[in-house]
């Protein structure tokens, strides 16, 4: 049927089918800005437009259902404002604001969050916090907490009003400077960042909360040194794309005759196909192919995005005779159409053998457990044993354990579990793949991981690595779920039986039934402690489930140790040699395979480890801070494991350099005023509600940077005509802004401004190697190797400019040189602009390219460590729990870019309050998956966020240029134990079992009695 | 799928429409649920011309046309009865601001759950449905447990709901704007008449108790709640929690 709608004020006629939501419509048609989220009841928004000025899932309407209606989408809005000789009124104040105000992080959901806001600002230029939460109430955000986007519609608000309103990156110079002079005092002055506005600057439209949230507070240490570009808040070099809903992701492309990608997915836990019949698919007009295990080669793989040689057992195929979970791959399907496809799967007839199954991971080694590995292709990595369903084994003692529990006046020990939780990207995965014109194999996909992707994919696909090139395009989130190479190899075997493109996108609901997720954890603490709260010893033994197959089964629970119990050595004697012990098994259960997720094992182990610590704190009444600062880490001393165990190479030990623990303690303590809640019983009661009680509890975590002795990255830089640089990086920017950080830093060293610097990331044919994003590594690792690369580059600039300003006698001498303000100037104050060299270089006079490449891997990790604090309050008489607030103090070494570091800190603390709170993956008996969209499985939205509060305490770590350590995955760590412990705070409730449910909540309380 | 599209502007011709025994067709709302059911092959009446998007005070009860969005009942509803409050948590709970926008509030009541306090919240108030033709009326408390809504060829053209009626809803979930796992609607009417309808599990949300002693709804709540075990929670929590809540409704009012 022909449809005509008015989109953007244009009528326009549309061939449409009754059935086409308008989303489909829209991006058929060239309006990419409206994305695709996989879900099917509206739930995530990212579809967002505006019908008559109303924000509606585009997803959720029928494109026939809007004739007569005023479609407006992101493109309707403004532009960039220089296009050449062609001028534009540039952003509109919305798209702005978002930009300036750091509210873009993966970008996939910003276009909808723009055009919400504009739905509301049209009405209502004076909106209160709580509508604008509200109207992004529809739109869910995994990356920013929503405290930048809600912060950005305030200022947006402010500059419609004609308010006077300061630049971000003003507000934040003045509290560095301030934090230059580091002082007890100076969290506790009132307003915050209010001090540091101008005083003839009117501020009484900004909300206090909104000076406060715009950046971070900051306490550095004499150390950091004041430069011109880092630890400045500059925007995202990425952002006036993703603002204008650019196509910038991996399904943003249509390339002609694409066959639409669909998977059989199988209904059973456990079973061998005793016959599979494709016949009637295969017969159905549309269908170009159809592939079983039949069809393509049996090639036993990892699906793990990680260093060669992979880490974890080889346990993998594309497809199998066998499937191990429900969820687990059957069939695949490129069709002409989706619809088409989804016709084919269910014309697809399988008869299983049903096998018995294991679910729970308690079952997973009895004797008579059903083998779920038995192929003979299975390729063991260290301790892997399938015959006993054992994906990996750790058995790691420092010290003398034994003779730590015998010295201690108190054994306390304890249970915990934590649950199988997913990533919830918004972005689903996708990917795109075809031949291109030189028949090399071209996978173009939102992978964290592009370079392990290609050499993982090519020996399943047949092909040499030198025949394939990934492409990374923006991605729109990750959190480790695209460290894996899920969904390349469906579209690629397709594309090789077909000859054509092949699009594969996950639904939302295969997201949950068959991608990766946490691993799930029983674990048992144990520790000794003297009465004066000096730790003996300290020892986890922990059941890992790793799912049907062991991608990151080894590393991830590897790192739930080498992480959580690193932190609490004990104290003097203690202290110089520390008793741990940490033992793992990971096992095999036919559920969905478990794998990266930011955080990689860690937040698993401090919840056991944090929880443990403060039932030890009140059993002995000591001071829960007190008594965690007594026996954590210190600067300059050995982390306990690194001589013990490492997730890439041989163990070396590795000290410490830069603790900034106690600081953040400190800091953390003034911001939440500790002193005056905790032990305060009169705190805890709200008047006139005697069925609630306040709590106030704390966490303590470290995690680390990078994978010492494994893990590299590449950089390269080269100088164009007009003195802007292009810096090719294999690092993938997931959104996390780590493309503008690693321009920040080649800025500083070339000595021009950011925008003079062209990130382009990541293509394997074009940019140097990088082992991806993942293990909180791109600042450090692939920042080292973007300043490496900017300093030969410098050296070579030097060089040439004291040619060119040397003459007549007159010597310049290269290392006199300083690169600042564009120019490269001698001391005497003559100087080139780097357009001049650029020129003399390429074109006048002994010409050479300007470039340099240069790679970096660390002999270290160095730990970021933080203090985690929570307020809750509690119903004692239903266990209903409301997080009020969090504050994280954080050490990550020196701060790159406020906006987006803490732009990581806020996202992390929202992601890990869903962790603390409501989010799980359960399963039947039978394997079924419980959570199947994102109603089941709920995520904060924006009008039920508590205040996040971010503040860093900057060290400088010695081993990295810029003094950095990583910010990505430490907020993911303490905010569910700090929030468990606040809980006991309010009420006494002892809550072992993540989330902590109101059931659970309301068992705890009448468990103490 | 949805294989037709129509769109009439009489009330006749949507029911000249439903009728036809040839392909099933169902009336379209905002199409929040329609617009994402693949199977089987069927036809969608899309009423939005017919002028059912209306608020109209009917003296002793509000009417609210079958195409009301939730939004509407946010924006139009009279603030000044004594249920609003209650209906208005209910909806900013169970929907997000952009779902409010297109959900209209006869196809959000027939394709909820038990989970819905927003079904709750109508149960409790004993809203009636309003057919087309011949404005037959039908309590919701008889029609929702009926099931199997999809294609039986009926017109909701209207929900009634009583004016003078006292409603509390509260819920227990696992955030402030997750689905409940447990929720209370009461309502009270001047005479003293007292429904009380439990929600957070099941297909539909169920009445426990109405009457007018009201201590006889605490037994109520034991009887109907007995074996609400699920995967989200257990019944002895959900009986313990709603006798809780049922309390704290009761010292409100």
């Amino acid at each position: 049927m022909k449809i005509s709608l008015n989109i953007n004020g244009l009528i326009r006629d549309i061939d449409v089918r009754p059935s086409d939501t308008l989303l489909s419509v829209l991006r058929r048609n060239g309006f990419l800005g409206a994305k695709f989220g996989g879900c099917r009841l509206g739930e995530c928004g990212a579809c967002t437009v505006l019908i008559d000025g109303k924000t509606i899932n585009s997803c959720s309407i029928l494109a026939a259902s809007v004739v007569g209606h005023k479609i407006e989408t992101i493109e309707s809005l403004g532009q960039h404002p220089d296009q050449g000789w062609k001028k534009t009124e540039g952003l509109s104040v919305i798209q702005q604001a978002f930009v300036d105000s750091g509210a873009i992080q993966c970008g996939y959901c910003t276009p909808a969050m723009v055009l919400a806001a504009e739905a509301l600002l049209r009405k209502n230029q004076n909106p209160t916090e709580k509508e604008i939460r509200d109207i992004l109430s529809g739109i869910l955000c995994r990356c920013t907490g929503y405290v930048k986007p809600i912060q950005a519609v305030q200022r947006a608000a402010a500059l419609l009003r004609g308010d006077p309103v300061q630049k971000v990156q003003d507000l934040f110079q003045v509290s560095q400077k301030k934090g230059d002079e580091p002082s007890d005092e100076w969290l506790a002055t009132p307003g915050g960042l209010l001090d540091n506005i101008d005083n003839n600057i009117s501020t009484d439209h900004l909300p206090v909360s909104q000076k406060q949230r715009v950046l971070p507070k900051i306490w550095s240490t004499p150390e950091v040194l004041s430069r011109k570009v880092i630890g400045k808040a500059e925007r995202k070099v990425d952002a006036l794309k993703l603002v204008q809903g650019k196509p910038a992701f991996t399904d943003d492309v249509s390339l002609p005759n694409m066959l639409i990608a669909k998977v059989l997915h199988s209904p059973v836990a456990h079973a061998r196909i005793a016959r599979i019949d494709v016949s009637k698919a295969q017969s159905l007009p549309g269908v170009a192919a159809v592939l079983t295990y039949k069809d393509i080669p049996r090639v036993v793989y990892s699906t793990a995005g990680q260093s060669d040689p992979i880490p974890g057992p080889l346990d993998t195929f594309s497809l199998d005779l066998k499937v191990r979970f429900v969820g687990d791959r059957v069939a695949f399907v490129a069709a002409e159409s989706e619809d088409i496809a989804r016709k084919a799967i269910e014309l697809i007839d399988v008869e299983y053998d049903i096998l018995p199954s294991v679910v729970a991971p308690q079952n997973a080694m009895l004797p008579d457990a059903i083998i779920i590995h038995d192929e003979p292709e299975y390729v063991n990595f260290a301790d892997s044993d399938p015959s006993r369903n054992l994906a990996a084994k750790i058995r790691i003692d420092i010290g003398d354990v034994d003779s730590g529990f015998s010295a201690a006046d108190f054994v306390v020990e304890g249970t915990y579990e934590v649950p199988k939780v997913q990533q919830a990207h918004i972005e689903p995965h996708v990917v795109i793949t075809y031949w291109d014109e030189d028949d090399r194999l071209v996978v173009r996909s939102s992978t964290q991981v592009p370079f392990h992707t290609r050499r993982i994919l090519a020996p399943v696909l047949g092909l040499p690595v030198k025949r394939i090139r990934v492409i990374k395009p923006r991605i729109g989130g990750g959190f480790g779920g695209k460290q894996e190479v899920l969904i390349e190899d469906v579209a690629a075997h397709l594309t090789i039986a077909t000859g054509r493109p092949v699009k594969y996108e996950y639904t939302r609901e295969e997201e949950f039934i068959s991608a990766r997720s946490r691993h799930p954890m029983k674990i048992k603490m144990k520790t000794g402690v003297l009465k004066d709260g000096t730790i003996t010893a300290n020892e986890m033994i922990c059941l890992s489930d790793t799912g049907s197959y062991g991608c990151h089964a080894l590393t991830v629970t590897g790192n739930t140790g080498h992480k959580a119990m690193a932190l609490y050595i004990g104290d003097t004697p203690y202290r110089e040699s520390p008793n741990i012990r940490f033992y793992a098994d990971i096992v095999y259960t036919n559920t969905p395979p478990s794998g990266a997720f930011r955080g990689y094992g860690v937040p698993q182990g401090f919840w056991a480890v944090e929880r443990h610590m403060e039932k030890i704190a009140h059993e002995l009444h000591i001071d829960p801070i007190s008594f965690r600062l007594k026996n954590a880490l210190r600067s300059g001393e050995i982390h306990p494991f690194s001589a013990s165990w490492s997730e890439g190479r041989e163990p070396r030990p590795e000290i410490i350099q830069t603790v900034g623990l106690e600081q953040c303690v400190k800091q953390g303590m003034a911001a939440v005023d500790w002193n005056t809640k905790f032990g305060n019983e009169k705190w805890h009661v709200v008047p006139g509600k005697p069925f609630l009680r306040r709590g106030i509890g704390v966490a303590m975590v470290m995690q680390g940077t990078a994978i010492p002795y494994l893990d590299m990255g590449g950089a390269s830089i080269k100088l164009n005509d007009d003195g802007s640089f292009n810096l090719l990086v294999g690092a993938t920017d997931l959104g996390t802004g780590s493309d503008t950080v690693l321009a920040q830093m080649a800025a500083e060293v070339l000595g021009v401004v950011t925008d003079d610097i062209v990130v382009y990331s990541s293509d394997t044919d074009f940019t140097p190697f990088d082992k991806g994003a993942y293990a909180s590594s791109t600042t450090y690792i692939s920042g080292s190797a973007v300043v490496k690369a900017a300093e030969i580059v410098a050296d070579k600039i030097r060089k040439r400019a004291a040619r060119m300003l040397s003459g007549a006698g007159e010597i310049v001498h290269p290392e006199t040189i300083i690169l600042s303000d564009k120019k490269a100037s001698e001391p005497g104050g003559r100087s080139v602009s780097m357009a001049e060299i650029a020129h003399n270089s390429l074109h006048h006079d002994d010409q050479e390219q300007i470039m340099a490449v240069a790679s970096f891997m660390s002999p270290v990790s160095p730990p970021p460590f933080a203090a985690q604090f929570a307020e809750v309050t509690v119903d004692i008489e239903t266990g209903q729990l409301s997080v009020d607030s969090l504050v994280m103090a954080v050490d990550s070494g020196v701060i790159i870019n406020p906006l987006t570091a803490s732009g990581q800190i806020e996202g992390g603390m929202a992601q890990a309050l869903g962790y603390a709170t409501c989010e799980q993956m359960l399963y039947d008996e039978d394997g079924y998956a419980r959570e199947r969209d994102l109603s089941a499985y709920h995520i904060y939205r924006s009008d039920e966020m508590p205040e996040l509060t971010t503040i860093f305490v900057e060290t400088f770590e010695p081993s990295h240029p810029f003094g950095v350590k990583a910010v990505a995955e430490i907020p993911m760590d303490g905010v569910a134990p700090a929030v468990g412990n606040a809980i006991f705070d309010a009420c006494g409730a002892q809550i072992d079992i993540c989330p902590a449910t109101p059931e659970r909540i309301w068992q705890a309380i009448r468990n103490k009695g | 799928m949805i294989v037709e599209y129509h769109r009439p502007n009489t009330l006749e011709d949507v029911v000249t429409l439903l009728s036809r025994k040839n392909v099933v067709t169902v009336p379209l709302g905002g199409g929040t649920w329609l617009s994402q059911k693949t199977q089987p092959d069927f036809a969608v009446v899309d009423l939005q011309d017919l002028e059912l998007n209306k608020i109209t005070d009917d003296g002793q009860t509000f009417t609210l046309g079958a195409t009301v969005t939730l939004q509407q009942v946010l924006d139009e509803f009279p603030i000044s009865i004594d249920s609003m409050s209650a209906v208005e948590k209910s909806i900013l709970i169970e929907t997000t601001c952009n779902q409010r926008h297109s959900a209209t509030i006869a196809g959000k009541l027939l394709t909820s759950d038990g989970r819905s306090p927003l079904t709750s919240a109508f149960l409790a108030l004993d809203a009636n449905l309003i057919f087309f033709p011949h404005k037959n009326i039908l309590p919701l408390i008889d029609y929702l447990p009926l099931g199997n809504h999809f294609g039986n060829q009926k017109l909701i053209v209207g929900i009634s709901i009583p004016k003078n009626v006292e409603l509390r809803v509260d819920v227990v979930s696992r955030t402030e704007k997750d689905r409940p796992i447990v929720c209370v609607a009461a309502a009270i009417w001047p005479s003293n008449r007292f429904r009380v309808v439990l929600g957070g599990y099941g297909a539909v949300p169920v009445m426990a108790f109405d009457g007018l002693d009201r201590k006889r709804a605490f037994a109520a709540i034991h009887a109907v709640l007995r074996n609400a075990d699920d995967e989200w929670g257990s019944a002895a929590f959900r009986i313990d929690v709603a006798e809780k809540l049922l309390k704290r409704i009761l010292s409100s009012v």
